[in-house]
Parts: C-alpha cells; structure tokens; sequence
C-alpha cells in the first residue's frame, strides 16, 4: 500500500468545509477527494463516513454505483481508449492492443509502479474523430497504432518498453 | 377513514396506508418480495404491481409503496398484471435459478415455464431486504450494495469483515429467499457471506450460548445494563434466575 500523499483526516475536513458539511453533496465531496489521492483509499472513505456521520455503507454503495469512482490506485498517466461503437469500427482496437503491449498492462488495469492505467470507455461523445485516444485529459483523435507509437515517443514512454 | 375499491370490493383504508396494507387487511392477495413490515416499503422487487384507476385513468404502480387515496379503483389481477408479474418472476428465475421460495411464488402467479435462459448467476434477487433490516431496524449499517447493472450485489463495504456487524443474524432472517447462512459451531457464530465470525457469550446461569460479544456490547452501549443481566440470557431472565 503506497503512502498517501495527503492525510485523509486534514484532506476530507478540508473539502467538507468547502461544501459547509451538507452531506447531500456527497458526489461532489468524493470528486474533490478523487482529485487529490486519483483514486478513493478506504482510508479516506472511512474518514468521510466519520466526519459526516454518514454511515460507510451508504458512501461505499455511492462510490461503486458511478463508474467516475476508483477504489483501487490508478497510475500517475491515465490512458483512456475509446472502443464506442464508432471508434471500435474504425480499428480502436488495434491502438489498445499496442498500448497494451508498450505499456506491459491489460486493459482496465494499472501497472504495478503505479505508472500508468490503461482503460477503455465506451464513447466520450467525439465520434467524428474517432478513434480517441485521451492521455491525462488530453484527446488525440485519428488515432493509428503508428501515430499511438509516435506520440509514447515524445511522451518518453516507449524507450523504456520496447 | 379512505373509500377505495379493489378488484370490486369496497374498502375503506386507513389514512396514509398503503394500497398493499389495505388489500391485505382485505384478505386480498398481492404477491411481494422486497416489502416487509419491519422496514419501509422499497419497491425493488416489482411483484405487487396493481392497476389504480383515477380519474378515468389506469396506471401500473407498485402498491407497497403506493398511498391510498380517496377514490381510486384498484384491480390486483388483470390479464395485464397477471401478464407482467410472470415476466418480472420469469426474469427473476433467469437470474438464481429456480429456488424453492420463488417456485412457490411461481406457482402461485402461475408461471409455467420460463421462458428466459436461465443463467443461475446469482442467487440474491438485490431486494434489499438485508441491507434495510441493518439500517434501519439494527442500527449497524454493516452491509450494503455495491456497483450497479449486472454487477450489484450486497456486500459488507469493501467486501471485508467489518466491526460493525453484530452478527445477529437479521439479515438471515428476513431474507425472501434465504440465502444467507449462518453457522453456529464451538462457541462461534458465523455469517460467511459478511466473512464474519463472532464469539458467542454463555449465559451465566444456564451455560447455554444466547448472544455474540457485539450485540452484548452494543446493549450495553444503549442501556449501561449491567453485567448481572446483560450475561443471564432472556429465558433465565423471566424465570428470575439470577448470577
Ligand atoms: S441477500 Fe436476501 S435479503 Fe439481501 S438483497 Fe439478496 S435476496 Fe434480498
Ligand atoms: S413488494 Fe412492492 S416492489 Fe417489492
């Protein structure tokens, strides 16, 4: 278990006041805390159920129920691939696959250093561009095996993995 | 005092009740799964669907959660019902299999076959019974669902043992289709679908194991009783046997 960069305690009463403590936004409080740690440690939500006195089956049931909560660590450079049905037709596969490869992780999985996650998702509404590819919030469309390479180059990724 | 109808008979309901309240202490049948009277109504399992008509109009509602109202015209079993309820068992069955509580049922809303591939992979039917049970009537909070879709379940949070069940077995208790077990065994109480185990506490006056160290330290939290009752279990208890 890696050492948590912020403590949970200062963390969560940090953002409750942000939000005077109203636990009906609790969505928004786990945002701001994914934020900070990328992910949610069970830590920090027992630390939200103790400050709110939410009890922690209501804050878990919430954090697994949407798809944007991670409870296991995610990797400092997150890598999303779109294999929505109009990216899928147009090969997004293909660049998935690769990145699997380079990056030495399956799909929908973090590397064991923490370095990078590898997910898929099922359309971010840009089809046109299709297929998408997103490094840490950024989109690159068309994308292409050949260019995925390209651009881990610059990134600096692909010496290390090939 | 409310006038309604149900499947014809005129009844007058008690203010606030629900359609499902009313019919029952009519003697009207509506099959349910997820209502139970310790807990407020969830409407989950969708079997007591009913017709209400209202101002010449019919709607589908789930009558465990829906409030009488001056009026209203109320059918339990129309073709349109008995139709959809089937459906709803159906799919059900699709999903644990055929278990002998929903056989039951199945019989007594008259589903012959299942039509739906029955793919058995799960047993619970996420009625929610368990996790209301916990919260709402033993105060612990010690289980509730987790993710969504296909994958919702019921779980202890994180799916680990946790300090907040007391191992009473409630949830056993008030599930429709029985599936969580509870194991006593050498002075141990075990729910292994929570993956708790609890020690079993002796009553002092006749040896026999009546309560796990939680719920005894949960009492005691709620009433400071001491230790001369909290540990002489309910029968020594009336028969005034004492330490
Ligand atoms: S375990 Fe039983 S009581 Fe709990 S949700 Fe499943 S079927 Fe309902
Ligand atoms: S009993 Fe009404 S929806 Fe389950």
């Amino acid at each position: 278990m890696p050492q948590l960069p912020v403590e949970p305690a200062k963390a969560v009463s940090e953002i409750l006041s942000r939000y005077h403590g109203d636990p009906a936004r609790m969505i928004e409080i786990l945002q701001d805390l994914q934020e900070i740690y990328r992910y949610l440690p069970k830590e920090v939500i027992e630390e939200v159920s103790h400050q709110t006195e939410i009890p922690i089956n209501r804050i878990y049931h919430i954090a697994t129920f949407y798809k944007a909560f991670h409870l296991e660590p995610r990797g400092e450079t997150i890598i999303t691939v779109c294999t929505g049905t109009a990216c899928h037709v147009r090969g997004s596969f293909r660049t998935l696959d690769l990145l699997s490869e380079r990056l030495g992780v399956k799909p929908n999985e973090t590397s064991g250093d923490l370095k990078y996650t590898l997910e898929t998702v099922g359309c971010v509404g840009a089809c046109a561009l299709g297929p998408i590819v997103i490094i840490n919030g950024k989109y690159y469309g068309h994308m292409t095996p050949d260019r995925m390479d390209r651009v881990l180059k610059r990134m600096g990724i692909i010496e290390k993995y090939s | 005092m409310v006038k309604i109808t149900i499947d014809g008979k005129k009844i007058s309901a008690k203010e606030g009740e629900t359609v499902l309240k009313a019919a029952q202490r009519a003697g009207i049948f509506i099959p349910t799964l997820c209502n139970n009277d310790a807990v407020k109504p969830y409407s989950a399992c969708r079997m007591c669907l009913v017709e209400v008509a209202k101002n010449g109009r019919t709607k589908l509602v789930t009558s465990c959660d829906y409030p009488v109202e001056e009026g209203i015209e109320v059918n339990t079993n129309t073709e349109r019902i008995q139709r959809d309820r089937k459906v709803i068992l159906e799919l059900l069955i699709a999903r644990t299999g055929e278990t002998p509580e929903l056989k039951k049922l199945a019989e007594k809303v008259g589903v012959k076959e299942v039509r739906f591939k029955v793919r058995n992979f799960d047993d619970c039917i996420l009625c929610g019974l368990c996790v209301r049970v916990c919260d709402e009537v033993v105060g612990a909070h010690a289980i509730g669902f987790r993710g969504r879709g296909m994958e919702r379940e019921v779980v202890p949070p994180f799916d680990v043992e946790n300090e907040q069940c007391l191992a009473c077995g409630a949830c056993a208790e008030i599930c429709p289709v029985n599936i969580i077990d509870i194991f006593e065994h050498d002075g141990t109480r075990e729910l292994p679908k929570w993956h708790k185990k609890s020690r079993l506490v002796a009553c002092r006056v006749c040896g026999k194991y009546f309560a796990t160290e939680e719920e005894i330290e949960m009492i005691r939290a709620k009433t400071g009783l001491p230790d001369e009752i909290l540990y002489v279990c309910p029968d020594c208890r009336e028969h005034n046997f004492t330490i």
